[in-house]
C-alpha cells in the first residue's frame, strides 16, 4: 500500500474515533460490565467505544495483533480501562477530555519473572517432550523441549497457568507471579479422552499457531492401537500412511519422503543416527513400539539442529523407564515375541528400562524345508535405557540399542563325473545389524538455559561367512579341500555433541549447538582361506571422515508473525578434501485469524555421506561411503508453503505445497554388478540431479474416541543423469501420483474393546520391462526395455483391520491384539517380471490376507 | 546367490505369483544389423528386426539391400546367404580406416552403422604349465586347473579396447573332452587387476571377453590366466585371438553380456546399438592369433 494511503487511513480512523468520543463523552460515567475472553485490543476498544460509548482514540497499527482479556462486573470507566492494559504493554490518558491509548515500553520491564521446571508423567516420572505450557491471560507459551524442559516469562501478576499433552488430563494452576518460579509439573495419562477435552479449549497446542510446518506427530499410544503386519507395531510403517511418504516395495518399512531415497532420511533414535533402521530384509523396522514415547517425522522445513541428510528426520526417542514403580511386560505374537522390564533403581531419582525382541521365523519355516538344506532366519534387538537425576539441575542418560540379523543357509551337494566324485558341504550366514549407544547430560544453568551435551556411538556392519568343505575322490584318491571366505562391511561413528535451549523472554526462544562426527568406513573387505596354504586379505582400505557442525536458531514471535531462523554450518573432511556448507533454514508463520494461519519455510541440506545399495532388489547390502576428491556431498534445497487450520477442537487440518531440488545425488552406473559395486564404488557411479513437488493434505483428529487422520498426496518425483536413460529425465522408482491414506482408531467400541483401520491407496508404480526383442548372434536374444521406469504397475490398495480387547485383574492386565493385514486380500504387484521360457508376464504379490494375533500381559 | 535363495524362500511362504497380461504396445519395427568385419576373411551382416516381446520367433530379413562404404565410396555389396545373414569378400581396409555399413530394406526405415578399424595388437607369446596343475581353484568344478600366461604388448598414446577368444580344438575326438563344458573356451582370468576393473565376463569365463589398455596402456603386459584341466587333454589345440576393437563396440558388447546375465531383480540394462534408426552392432576386428599345441 502506498505511505500516502496508508497515513490517510490512519489518520482517518482517528479523526473518526476521535469524533465519536467527543459526541459520547458525556456518557462516560456508566458502569460497565464485561467479560471478554482472549480478543483481539482493538475488538474491545471498539466495544467499550460503542456499547459504552468512551470517547477512546487509538492508532489503529499500533494496536494491531494484540489480544487481551478482562473481566469486569459494574466497573467505572477507569477501573476498566486499568484492568485491560494491565497484562499488556499500553497504557491510558485522559488528554482534553479524550481518553487516549498509547504503547508503553516500559510498563513490564522491571516486572518480569520466569516460571521453569519440568513436565513429566505422573505414572512413570517419564519426561514429556512437546508438552504445551502457557498462560492463558496473556496468550504466552512455550513447549517443553525434548527433555520436557519449559522455561515461560511473564509479566509480573496474576497468572492463569494451563499446561496440556495430547492424551493427558490438562493441569490448571492459577497464582499470582511475583519473583521467578520453579514448577515442576506431572501430568496424568487420561484413560478416556473426552470429546471436548479442556486441551481443545485452548489454543497452545494448535497447528495454527505454531511456525512448525510438515511435521507429523502421532502419539505411540494411537500408533500400537493402529493394525499391524505380523502383529508387530511398527512406527515407520505407521509413518509410511501419512502424507508425502512412500513405502516402495510391498510390506517395506523403507520410507522415501516428498520424492527422496529412504537413505537420505536422518533417522534418530536417542538422538543418535542409525544407519539400516531395517529387520526382516525392510519388512519391519528395528524400532521396539513398546520402548518408545516420542516419534516425530519433519518433511521440511527443518530446523538447524538436525543436519546430515536431504530428506527428513525422524526423531525418534526411548523410554527412560518408570521412576514410580517397577512395571513388566511380555508380548506373545506370530512372528516375534519381547518381554518389557522397566522400573526405579532409587524412586523418583533413577530408573532403567530394557527390552528384548525376537523373531522365530526360522523355527516355523523349518518343516519345510528339505533335509539336506537348512535354511534359518532370525532378527534380534535389544534396547536398554537408565537414567539417573543427581538433582534438580542435573540428569543423566545412557541408552543403547543393539541388534541383529542373521540368516543362515547349510546345504549339502554330491557330484559325480567319470573321474572323479566331490561332495561338498557348504555353510553360508549373512548378519547384519545395527549398535548404537548414547551417554547424554542434561544440565539447567538457570531459568532460562538448558544444555544437553552427548557422546554417542553408532555403526553398522554386514558380515558374510561362507565356509566349504570339499571332499573329492579324484581317480581313487580321496582329498579334503576346506575353504572359508568373510566378507565384512561396516560405518561406524562416534560423535559429540553439545546443544543449548536459551529463552530470554517469550519473544526469543534461542538454540545453538555444535557437535563432532568421526566415521570410519570400511565399504568391503574379503578375507579368503583355503587348504593349499592361500590366507589373504584384500580390499581392506578404509575411509575416515569428519563432520563438525554448528547451529543457531531464534523462535521470535512478533504479533501476528512468528519466525524461526535458522542457520547450520557444516564442516566434512575426508580424503584430505574439504567441503564447507552453510545452509540457511527459515520458517515463518502468519496467523491469519484464530483458527488459521498460512506458514511458508526454506531449507537448505547437505548428505556427504552416501549409501550405495546394490542395484535392483532392496537388500540390507547397503554400504555407506563418504564424500571424495570424486563423489561431492548431496545438496537439496526445499521450499514448501501451506496453511494450517484448526478446524474444530483437537481436529486440524494442514494443506501444504513443496518443491525439492536435489544435485549431486549419487547412482550406479547401468550395469554395474554387486561385486564391481562394493570393490570399486568410486569409480562405478554417476551423479545427477533430483526434483521432487506436489501437494499434501492431511487432516488429523487427536482426540476424542475416535482418532485418526485423512491424507491426499499428489506428488512427482524424477531423477536426471546423464549416464541413465540416454541422458532424459525419468521418474523415480518412489514416484507415484496420488496416494491416499486414512487410519481410523476407535477407543471402547465396545467396553475394553477397541477397534482399527487402515486403508491406502497409491497410483503404480514405476518399473522397467521388455516390451520388444531381436536376435542377437551372440546371445541369440536381446531386449529393447521400455523407458527407464516408463512402466507402470497396477496401483496399491489395501485395508488392515484391527481390533483389541483389554483385560485388568487387579494389577494384572492383559490385552488380546487381532489384526488382518491386507483385509480383502488384494493381490497387489511387489514386481512384474518377464518369462522367456514360457514367453508370459508374472506378477508376484506378498502378503495376502495375514491374520495375526498377539498377547501381552503385565506382571 | 544364497542371499536372494534365502530370501526368495522367505517370499515363497508368504507370497504367490500369478500370469498377467501386460499391454506394453510396441508397433514400431526397426532393422536389426549386426556385422563383424575381419581386417581378413568374409565380411558377414546378420539383418532380423524388432518384434513385440512376447511374439515368438524371429524373422530374418532377406531382401535388404546392404552396402559398405569407405567415407563416401562405395566399397561393395553383401549378397544374400541364408537365415539373414549377407556375405562379401573383405576389402583390405587399414587401422584408423572408417567403415559405414548401410542397409535398406521394403517397409523399414534405411539404417547405418559406422566403425573403425583398430590397430592390430601385437601378440608375443603364450606359456602353459602343463606339468603343474594349480587345485584349489574355485570356479572349476574339479578345482584344477592349468596356470599360463599370454604376453602381449599394448600401444601407447591411446585408449586401446581388446576381445580374446581362446578356442580349442580337438586333434583326438575319440574320447575324453566333455563337449557340454568344454564347446567353447573354458579358462578363467587370474588377474585381480583386470577382474575388479575392466573385465567382464560370462558365467563360468566362457568364450570372449573385452577389456581395456587403462591399467597397462602402452606396457607389455603379462595376462595371467588358468585353464580349466578337465578341457585339456594331450594333443589339443589351443587358439588365442586378440582383437583390437573400438571403445563403442566394447561398451556395447558388454551391455549385451550384462543384460544377458542380469536376473529378475537386477536394474535392467539396456542394450546398447550403433546402428542409426535400428538397433545392433556392427564393428571391425583387427585380430592376431597366437596357436599352440598341448604336450604333456
Amino acid at each position: 500500500m502506498p505511505k500516502g494511503k496508508l497515513l490517510f487511513n490512519n489518520t482517518l480512523g482517528i479523526l473518526i474515533l476521535f469524533f465519536f468520543g467527543i459526541c459520547m463523552a458525556d456518557l462516560s460515567e456508566e458502569k460497565i460490565t464485561l467479560n471478554l475472553n482472549h480478543i483481539p485490543f482493538r475488538e474491545a476498544l471498539n466495544i467499550l467505544i460503542t456499547e459504552y460509548h468512551l470517547p477512546i482514540v487509538f492508532r489503529d497499527k499500533q494496536v494491531q495483533g494484540i489480544t487481551v482479556s478482562v473481566a469486569c462486573h459494574q466497573c467505572t470507566a477507569e477501573e476498566t480501562l486499568d484492568r485491560l492494559v494491565e497484562k499488556i504493554p499500553f497504557q491510558w490518558k485522559r488528554v482534553s477530555g479524550q481518553i487516549v491509548i498509547l504503547p508503553d515500553e516500559n510498563k513490564f520491564s522491571v516486572k518480569k519473572h520466569t516460571i521453569s521446571g519440568f513436565i513429566t508423567d505422573r505414572e512413570n516420572g517419564e519426561n514429556l517432550a512437546y508438552a504445551n505450557i502457557m498462560d492463558k491471560d496473556t496468550h504466552r507459551g512455550v513447549m517443553s523441549n525434548k527433555q520436557g524442559f519449559y522455561s515461560l516469562t511473564l509479566p509480573d501478576g496474576p497468572v492463569d497457568l494451563w499446561i496440556t499433552y495430547i492424551g493427558y488430563e490438562p493441569v490448571h494452576s492459577n497464582f499470582r507471579l511475583k519473583a521467578d518460579t520453579t514448577m515442576n509439573i506431572e501430568l496424568s495419562p487420561s484413560i478416556i479422552e473426552l470429546n471436548s477435552i479442556s486441551v481443545s479449549a485452548d489454543k497452545e497446542d494448535q497447528i495454527q499457531y505454531s511456525t512448525n510446518m510438515s511435521r507429523v506427530d502421532i502419539p505411540i499410544r494411537q500408533m500400537q492401537a493402529m493394525p499391524a503386519l505380523l502383529g508387530e507395531t511398527d512406527p515407520l510403517k505407521v509413518l509410511q500412511t501419512v502424507p508425502g511418504v512412500q513405502s516402495g516395495m510391498e510390506g517395506s518399512s523403507g520410507l522415501s519422503v516428498r520424492g527422496s531415497s529412504p537413505d537420505q532420511n536422518l533417522i534418530l533414535l536417542d538422538g543418535v543416527p542409525v544407519y539400516n533402521a531395517y529387520h526382516m530384509f525392510g519388512f519391519i523396522s528395528l524400532f521396539n513400539a513398546s520402548a518408545l514415547k516420542n516419534v516425530q517425522l519433519i518433511k521440511g522445513g527443518f530446523p538447524a539442529r538436525y543436519g546430515g541428510r536431504l530428506a527428513s528426520v525422524i526423531d525418534i526417542q526411548m523410554k527412560e523407564g518408570n521412576l514410580k514403580k517397577p512395571h513388566r511386560e511380555a508380548t506373545l505374537g506370530l512372528v516375534m515375541s519381547k518381554i518389557l522390564l522397566e522400573g526405579p533403581i532409587r524412586k523418583d531419582r533413577s530408573s532403567y528400562f530394557i527390552t528384548l525382541r525376537r523373531t522365530y521365523l526360522d523355527w516355523l519355516i523349518r518343516p519345510f524345508i528339505p533335509k539336506d538344506e537348512q535354511t534359518s532366519y532370525y532378527a534380534l534387538d535389544l534396547n536398554l535405557k537408565v537414567n539417573h537425576q543427581f538433582s534438580g539441575r542435573d540428569r543423566c542418560f545412557f541408552s543403547g540399542y543393539f541388534g541383529d540379523d542373521m540368516l543362515s543357509e547349510k546345504v549339502a551337494e554330491t557330484y559325480h563325473d567319470n573321474s572323479f566324485i566331490k561332495k561338498s558341504e557348504s555353510d553360508m550366514n549373512l548378519q547384519w545389524g545395527n549398535q548404537t549407544a548414547a551417554l547424554r547430560w542434561n544440565h539447567l544453568f538457570n531459568r532460562k538455559c538448558f544444555s544437553n551435551i552427548a557422546a554417542t556411538y553408532t555403526a553398522y556392519r554386514i558380515h558374510v561367512n561362507t565356509k566349504e568343505a570339499k571332499h573329492l575322490v579324484e581317480n581313487g584318491q580321496k582329498r579334503l579341500d576346506e575353504t572359508d571366505m568373510n566378507f565384512n562391511s561396516r560405518i561406524g561413528d562416534w560423535a559429540a555433541q553439545c546443544d543449548f535451549d536459551i529463552l530470554p523472554n517469550p519473544v526469543h526462544t534461542i538454540r545453538i549447538g555444535a557437535s563432532s562426527i568421526l566415521h570410519a568406513f570400511n565399504p568391503g573387505s574379503f578375507h579368503v582361506r583355503m587348504a593349499g596354504g592361500l590366507d589373504t586379505t584384500f580390499n581392506t582400505k578404509t575411509y575416515e571422515a569428519v563432520e563438525s557442525a554448528a547451529y543457531a536458531e531464534d523462535e521470535i514471535q512478533l504479533g501476528r508473525f512468528k519466525f524461526d531462523l535458522g542457520i547450520r554450518g557444516m564442516l566434512f573432511q575426508a580424503s584430505g578434501k574439504d567441503y564447507r556448507y552453510i545452509e540457511p533454514r527459515t520458517s515463518v508463520r502468519i496467523l491469519l485469524n484464530e483458527k488459521i494461519s498460512i506458514k511458508g519455510s526454506y531449507t537448505e541440506t547437505t548428505q556427504a555421506i552416501h549409501m550405495l545399495a546394490p542395484p535392483g532388489f532392496d537388500l540390507p547390502l547397503d554400504f555407506w561411503v563418504p564424500s571424495t576428491d570424486e563423489i561431492r556431498p548431496e545438496r537439496a534445497r526445499q521450499i514448501a508453503c501451506g496453511f494450517a487450520w484448526q478446524w474444530k477442537p483437537g481436529t486440524e487440518i494442514t494443506l501444504e505445497s513443496y518443491h525439492k531440488k536435489m544435485r549431486d545425488i549419487i547412482h550406479y552406473q547401468e550395469g554395474t554388478v554387486l561385486l564391481d559395486a562394493r570393490t570399486n564404488w568410486d569409480q562405478n557411479h554417476i551423479t545427477g540431479t533430483g526434483e521432487g513437488y506436489g501437494a499434501e493434505l492431511f487432516i488429523q483428529k487427536k482426540s476424542g474416541r475416535i482418532k485418526g487422520w485423512a491424507g491426499y498426496t499428489l506428488s512427482w518425483s524424477n531423477r536426471h543423469f546423464e549416464g541413465l536413460n540416454n541422458g532424459k529425465t525419468f521418474p523415480f522408482k518412489y514416484d507415484r501420483r496420488h496416494n491416499i491414506n486414512l487410519a481410523v482408531t476407535i477407543d471402547d467400541l465396545f467396553p475394553g474393546k477397541d477397534f482399527s483401520i487402515n486403508w491406502v491407496f497409491g497410483s503404480g508404480a514405476p518399473m522397467t520391462l521388455p516390451v520388444a526383442s531381436y536376435y542377437n548372434p551372440e546371445y541369440e536374444r536381446s531386449y529393447i526395455y521400455t523407458s527407464r521406469n516408463g512402466y507402470r504397475m497396477q496401483s496399491y490398495h489395501r485395508l488392515d483391520m484391527g481390533f483389541t480387547i483389554k483385560r485388568a485383574n487387579g494389577k494384572r492386565e492383559s490385552t488380546w491384539t487381532f489384526s488382518v493385514y491386507n483385509a480383502y486380500n488384494r493381490l497387489n504387484p511387489f514386481y512384474i517380471y518377464y518369462v522367456p521360457e514360457s514367453n508370459t508376464f508374472k506378477k508376484r504379490s506378498v502378503f495376502p490376507i495375514i491374520p495375526s494375533i498377539s498377547y501381552t500381559t503385565t506382571f | 546367490m544364497k542371499i536372494y535363495a534365502g530370501l526368495i524362500l522367505i517370499l515363497l511362504f508368504i507370497g504367490c505369483s500369478k500370469v498377467i497380461d501386460i499391454d506394453i504396445p510396441y508397433e514400431e519395427k526397426h532393422l536389426v544389423v549386426f556385422g563383424r568385419f575381419l581386417s581378413e576373411g568374409d565380411w558377414t551382416v546378420h539383418i532380423g528386426k524388432t518384434q513385440p516381446v512376447q511374439e515368438t520367433g524371429f524373422e530374418d530379413i532377406e531382401n535388404a539391400r546392404v552396402s559398405v562404404f569407405s567415407g563416401d565410396n562405395l566399397v561393395g555389396r553383401l549378397s544374400y546367404t541364408e537365415n539373414g545373414w549377407y556375405a562379401m569378400q573383405a576389402a583390405k581396409p587399414a587401422a584408423g580406416e572408417s567403415y559405414r555399413v548401410c542397409v535398406e530394406a521394403d517397409g523399414f526405415d534405411p539404417v547405418e552403422g559406422t566403425d573403425t578399424l583398430q590397430p592390430k595388437p601385437e601378440l608375443l607369446a603364450m606359456y602353459f604349465d602343463t606339468a603343474n596343475a594349480m587345485t584349489n581353484f574355485p570356479y572349476f568344478m574339479n578345482d584344477t586347473g592349468y596356470p599360463g600366461v599370454i604376453f602381449f604388448k599394448d600401444s601407447a598414446g591411446f585408449p586401446n579396447f581388446y576381445e580374446m577368444n581362446i578356442e580349442y580344438q580337438r586333434i583326438d575326438t575319440t574320447e575324453g573332452l566333455q563337449d557340454t563344458i568344454c564347446s567353447s573356451a573354458k579358462y578363467a582370468i587370474e588377474d585381480g587387476l583386470l577382474q575388479d576393473n575392466e573385465l567382464w565376463y560370462e558365467d563360468h569365463h566362457e568364450g570372449k571377453i573385452t577389456f581395456s589398455d587403462l591399467f597397462f596402456d602402452g606396457e607389455e603386459y603379462l595376462m595371467f590366466i588358468v585353464l580349466d584341466s578337465r578341457c585339456i587333454l594331450e594333443g589339443l589345440s589351443i587358439t588365442v585371438t586378440l582383437s583390437g576393437i573400438s571403445k563403442q563396440t566394447h561398451e556395447i558388447m558388454r551391455s549385451y553380456a550384462i543384460q544377458h546375465q542380469s536376473g529378475p531383480f537386477d536394474d535392467p540394462m539396456q542394450a546398447g546399438t550403433n546402428i542409426e534408426n535400428g538397433y545392433g552392432l556392427f564393428c571391425m576386428f583387427n585380430p592376431v592369433t597366437i596357436s599352440i599345441l598341448w604336450e604333456e
